[in-house]
C-alpha cells in the first residue's frame, strides 16, 4: 500500500507512545489514565515489537493534555525523539554537508523521522517555505498543537546541536499559548502565532550553512536505512490534489482505487472531507502566491486553475474571511 | 492476593470502615422493626442518605490522598463515627427501634458528636503538621499557595507563579520604590547530559538542580522553574551586586555538586549559566523574562 490509515498498527510503540506514557507517569498521570480508550495496556509495552496506530497516539495525547501538569511533555518528548532518531539515523543525517543537503535527507526519510506531518516545499526569490500539515488524519486543535510542539522541539534541538546561528522563522497556526515560556526556553529563531497554517521560512543564504563535523564521504548509503515509502492517508490525498487542483471526489477515489462512497467514508474516518482538504491545499498555495510572491489576483487564479476571477475571489473570502487585496495589505 | 491486600495503603482503616458500616446496617436490620410503607418519609431518607454518602466520599478521599500517620488515623476515625451516625439517621426512616427502648432513636447523634470531637483534635494536629511542612517550603513559596502552578518534575513552582510574584513586587516598586532583582539560571550541558544518560536522569538532574538552587539562596528569596533547564530566582528588595553575589555562590555550589545514578556512579557535575537584572521601574513580567533570556543568550555566547 502506498499509504497508511489512522487505524493501521504501523508505528513501533517504543518510539513515541511509550515515552509519552512514561513522561506522563513521571508527572503524576497514571498510565491507565493516559491509555484510556486505546485498548492498550501498560504491560503491552513489555513486548519490544508492540505496534500502535495514529488513532491510539491521538487518544493518548487527548488524555494527557487534559491534565494541567502536562504542559512541558511535548517539548521533552521532542528531545527524547531527537535522541532516539539520531541513534538510528546519525550516520546519514550528521554527514549532510549543509542545511540544503540535510533538508533533502529529511525529505527522503520523511516517513521514518516524523510520519505524522507532511512537508510541502514552496520556493520564492529569497527564501524557501515549508508548509507543515497533518499527514495521517485531521487532528483536534490540542493534538495538532501538541504534535507541533514535539516537532519544533525535535528540529530545534537538532539545529542547535549541529549548526551555528541558523536563522529560521516559524509561523504557527494557533494563538500565543499560555505556556509560552517553553517556546522561549527552546530559543528557536523567530516565532509568531495565529497564522493560517504552520510554515517554516528559511532564507536561501542559510541553506549553505555547513553542519558541524560533517564529512560527506562518511555518509551512509540511504538504501541501507531502508526508508519507508508508505505515507499518511491525508498526505497521499493531498499530494494528488496538489498535482490535480481541478480534481473532483471521483478522481481522488480513482486514485485510491476505491469507490466514491468508500472514499467519503474514509475521509470522514480521518476527520476530513473532500472539500476541506481541497480548500486547504488551494488556500495555502493562494496565501503563498499573494504574500510571498506578490502575484496579482489573476495570476493566483490561474495558478490554482480557477476558471474566472469572481469565483476565485469568492473562494478566497471563504478561506480567509478577507479579500485577496486585504490579505496583501496585512 | 495476600501481597495485593497488604500493599493497600491504610488497610486497617479500610477494614475498620467496612466492618463498622456492615455492623451498623446488620444491627439495624436485625434489631429494628420495618416500618409500614405509608410511614416512609422518602424525601427525608434521600436527604439523610445523601449526607451519609457524602461523608463516605470525604472518608474515601482522605484515605486515598493522605499519607499514613496520626492525622490521617484521627480524621478517619472521626469521619467513620460521623458516617455511622448519618447512616443510623437514614436507616431510622425505614426501621423503628421503639420496641427495644423508646429513647434509642434519640442516641443516633452521639457517634457524630464524638466523631466531631475526634476530628477537631485531628484538625489541630493537621494545623501543626502544616506548620512544619511550611518550613520545608521556605524559599519555594511566598505569600500564597496555588497547587495548579506547581511544576511536577522539580517540585518547585512554575513560571506562572513567578509571574504573580513579580507582579506583586512591581506593585510594591510602584508604591514605595523598593527595587528587586531577578536571575535566570540555565544548565550548561543539559541536552548532552540527556543524550548520554536519558531523559529520566535528565529530569532527576533538574530536580536536584532546583533543590541545589533553593539551598544556596536566602530565606526571603524564591526559586521557580521557568521551562526546560531554566530556573528563575527572585531576590526581593535586593541590590544587583548582592543578587549577583548570591547567584555566583549558587553556580559555585553547582560546580562541586555530583549527580549519582542507581549504581552510585558519578555523573557529570552540573554547571550553570546565569543572567541577573535589577528591576528599577515598572515592567511587565513578560518583559522581564524576555530581558533575562536575551541577557542569558548573550552571556552564553561570551563564554
Amino acid at each position: 500500500m502506498p499509504y497508511f490509515e489512522s487505524n493501521n498498527l504501523r508505528f513501533n510503540s517504543h518510539q513515541l507512545l511509550e515515552p509519552l506514557v512514561e513522561l506522563a507517569k513521571q508527572r503524576g498521570i497514571h498510565p491507565d489514565k493516559a491509555l484510556k480508550g486505546t485498548k492498550i495496556f501498560y504491560k503491552d509495552f513489555e513486548n519490544q515489537n508492540h505496534k500502535s496506530s495514529y488513532t491510539q497516539l491521538e487518544q493518548i495525547i487527548e488524555n494527557i493534555t487534559k491534565h494541567n501538569l502536562s504542559q512541558d511533555i511535548s517539548f521533552v518528548l521532542g528531545q527524547h525523539l531527537l535522541h532516539s532518531l539520531c541513534a538510528k539515523y546519525a550516520s546519514y543525517l550528521f554527514h549532510c554537508i549543509d542545511l540544503k543537503a540535510l533538508l533533502i535527507a529529511c525529505k527522503q526519510l520523511e516517513n521514518d523521522l516524523f510520519p505524522y506531518f507532511s512537508i510541502r516545499m514552496l520556493r520564492e526569490g529569497q527564501a524557501i517555505h515549508l508548509l507543515v500539515n497533518p499527514a495521517v488524519s485531521e487532528p483536534s486543535t490540542c493534538t495538532y498543537q501538541f504534535l507541533l510542539e514535539v516537532w519544533l522541539s525535535l528540529i530545534n534541538g537538532f539545529i542547535k546541536w549541529r549548526f551555528n546561528n541558523l536563522e529560521i522563522q516559524f509561523q504557527l497556526p494557533y494563538s500565543t499559548p499560555a505556556h509560552i515560556e517553553h517556546y522561549h526556553a527552546m530559543q528557536v529563531g523567530k516565532l509568531s502565532f495565529g497564522h493560517h497554517a504552520c510554515t517554516v521560512e528559511i532564507r536561501k543564504t542559510a541553506l549553505q550553512t555547513r553542519q558541524y563535523d560533517a564529512v560527506s564521504a562518511l555518509q551512509s548509503n540511504l538504501v541501507t536505512l531502508q526508508p519507508c515509502t508508505s505515507i499518511g492517508f491525508l498526505s497521499y490525498a493531498e499530494t494528488f490534489l496538489i498535482h490535480h487542483p481541478k480534481a473532483c471526489l471521483e478522481d481522488l477515489a480513482n486514485h485510491f482505487k476505491i469507490s466514491e462512497a468508500t472514499m467519503k467514508r474514509k475521509l470522514s474516518q480521518h476527520n476530513s472531507q473532500f472539500s476541506s482538504l481541497k480548500d486547504r491545499v488551494l488556500s495555502q498555495q493562494a496565501a503563498f502566491c499573494i504574500q510571498q510572491q506578490g502575484y496579482s489576483n489573476a495570476q493566483v487564479a490561474k495558478a490554482l486553475a480557477f476558471n474566472d476571477l469572481p469565483n476565485f475571489r469568492r473562494a478566497f473570502k471563504r478561506w480567509f474571511g478577507v479579500t485577496p487585496s486585504e490579505l496583501r495589505n496585512t | 492476593m495476600a501481597h495485593f491486600i497488604t500493599s493497600i495503603k491504610h488497610i486497617h482503616l479500610w477494614a475498620l470502615l467496612i466492618v463498622s458500616v456492615t455492623i451498623t446496617i446488620l444491627m439495624a436490620v436485625h434489631f429494628g422493626e420495618l416500618k409500614p410503607y405509608a410511614q416512609f418519609e422518602i424525601l427525608d431518607a434521600i436527604g439523610e442518605g445523601g449526607l451519609a454518602a457524602m461523608s463516605l466520599v470525604w472518608l474515601v478521599a482522605t484515605l486515598l490522598s493522605r499519607p499514613q500517620g496520626r492525622v490521617t488515623t484521627a480524621l478517619s476515625f472521626g469521619l467513620t463515627l460521623m458516617l455511622i451516625s448519618l447512616l443510623l439517621d437514614c436507616l431510622d426512616e425505614f426501621f423503628s427501634f421503639n420496641h427495644i427502648h423508646p429513647t434509642l432513636s434519640s442516641l443516633e447523634a452521639f457517634p457524630a458528636l464524638l466523631g466531631m470531637i475526634v476530628m477537631s483534635i485531628a484538625m489541630y494536629w493537621w494545623y501543626q503538621e502544616q506548620t512544619f511542612l511550611n518550613l520545608t517550603l521556605l524559599r519555594k513559596e511566598r505569600h500564597f499557595r496555588e497547587h495548579t502552578f506547581t511544576d511536577y518534575v522539580t517540585g518547585l513552582y512554575s513560571a506562572r507563579y513567578m509571574e504573580k510574584q513579580i507582579d506583586a513586587e512591581v506593585s510594591q516598586l510602584i508604591d514605595d520604590g523598593t527595587r528587586f532583582c531577578v536571575a535566570i539560571l540555565d544548565l550548561k550541558a543539559y541536552s548532552q547530559f540527556c543524550f548520554k544518560h536519558g531523559i529520566t536522569k535528565g529530569e532527576l538532574l533538574l530536580r536536584d538542580t532546583g533543590q541545589l538552587i533553593t539551598l544556596n539562596i536566602r530565606g526571603c528569596d524564591l526559586t521557580c522553574r521557568y521551562a526546560g533547564d531554566k530556573f528563575i530566582v527572585l531576590y526581593p528588595a535586593t541590590k544587583l551586586s548582592t543578587a549577583i553575589d548570591i547567584t555566583n555562590r549558587v553556580c559555585t555550589a553547582a560546580k562541586v555538586h555530583h549527580q549519582y545514578d542507581k549504581n552510585l556512579v558519578t555523573l557529570n557535575p552540573s554547571t550553570l549559566h546565569y543572567a541577573c537584572i535589577e528591576v528599577s521601574f515598572a515592567m511587565q513580567s513578560e518583559q522581564i523574562f524576555e530581558q533575562l533570556m536575551a541577557q542569558l543568550a548573550h552571556n552564553k555566547q561570551a563564554c
